[in-house]
């Protein structure tokens, strides 16, 4: 049990040196591919799969090479042109989003703190009233700037799903 | 003369000529790799021409100092999976295969029948004996390709060998 266990072991360490190519010619190695009928399968098989790679193989048409050559051209040069515009217009619009973003998130805010004021005031102590306001005021600045943070990845996430598309 | 990591920086600046440079460097090869893959000049044909399409398209994302051949054949290896998975779907691919005519690269008959066994192995261990035999990579070139450390692809390269011993 304990030999035949050994002998898997060292199997598996050789037919990964002959898949490795390393220790192709290691007399060691030549020792036990010739006593062991599963390593010798084993080197038979990459020895196959090694020189149907090596067949010469007829190489494509010289037309076929032009044709492809042209067309990748054609392709890199209408990739090359289009980014640049398609940054700047997404670029523009996340700028728009920002622009637009930021008063109205403000205008809301003010609005929020005004009403709270008006409805709370007479219930609760100034410095309550107070703390709430930070709470409040300190999450919308943390949420404000991570929609912010989010528009390159959007635009990013944008650009590449185009890219990919294409 | 320019190695292949520079002509792609070029391309990726919108450089034709570089890119006419690569494409004359690496299509004989390429396309010889892709008819071992595909067992079919005329897929072949088809999928060199779409190989560099999608560089060409991607070439503005080419990380500056990336190794090409690997990528290249990165590429090519994924386009011959699509390939052989609409193959497929269409009909049995060994049945396929087998009716066609027997291809230069393979002439034997026991390159053909392995090469059918290739064929009939899971994607991500095909790929890798493409990759290894086919295309003549070494397995920095395959991890690089095929975006798996060195040890993965030591161990799918070993459990398609041994797939393929036990297919036989």
């Amino acid at each position: 049990m304990s030999a035949r266990k050994d002998r898997d072991v060292s199997c598996e360490a050789m037919q990964s040196a002959l898949e490795s190519g390393e220790l192709a010619a290691a007399p060691q190695l030549r020792e036990h591919v010739a006593t062991c009928a599963d390593c010798a399968a084993h080197e038979r098989l990459l020895a196959v799969l090694a020189g149907g790679a090596a067949e010469p193989s007829a190489p494509p048409a010289l037309a076929l090479v032009a044709h492809t050559r042209m067309r990748a051209s054609r392709v890199l040069r209408a990739h090359a042109a289009a980014p640049t515009r398609g940054l700047l217009a997404e670029g523009a619009l996340a700028l728009a989003v920002l622009t637009l973003a930021l008063p109205l998130a403000l205008a809301h805010a003010w609005l929020v703190a005004e009403g709270a004021v008006a409805l709370l005031g007479g219930w609760l102590p100034p410095l309550v009233l107070e703390g709430l306001g930070v709470v409040y005021f300190g999450s919308l600045a943390l949420a404000v700037g991570a929609l912010y943070a989010l528009l390159p990845l959007w635009v990013a996430t944008l650009r590449r799903a185009r890219m990919e598309a294409a | 003369m320019e190695s292949d990591e520079e002509l792609m920086a070029a391309v990726a600046r919108g450089d034709e000529r570089a890119l006419g440079a690569l494409v004359d460097r690496h299509a004989v090869r390429l396309h010889a790799h892709l008819v071992r893959v595909c067992g079919s000049r005329d897929d072949a044909d088809d999928l060199l021409q779409e190989t560099w399409l999608r560089v060409a398209r991607a070439a503005r994302t080419y990380r500056a100092g990336r190794p090409v051949r690997p990528w290249l054949y990165g590429i090519a290896s994924n386009l011959a999976n699509d390939h052989w998975r609409r193959r497929a779907v269409r009909s049995r691919a060994a049945a396929t295969m087998l009716a066609e005519p027997a291809p230069r690269a393979l002439g034997a008959a026991e390159g053909l029948a392995l090469r059918e066994r290739v064929s009939r192995l899971p994607e991500r261990l095909r790929e890798v004996v493409w990759l290894r035999y086919y295309a003549g990579l070494d397995e920095a070139e395959m991890a690089e390709a095929l975006g798996i450390p060195r040890g993965t692809v030591k161990s799918r390269l070993h459990a398609a060998i041994r797939g393929l011993q036990e297919s036989t």
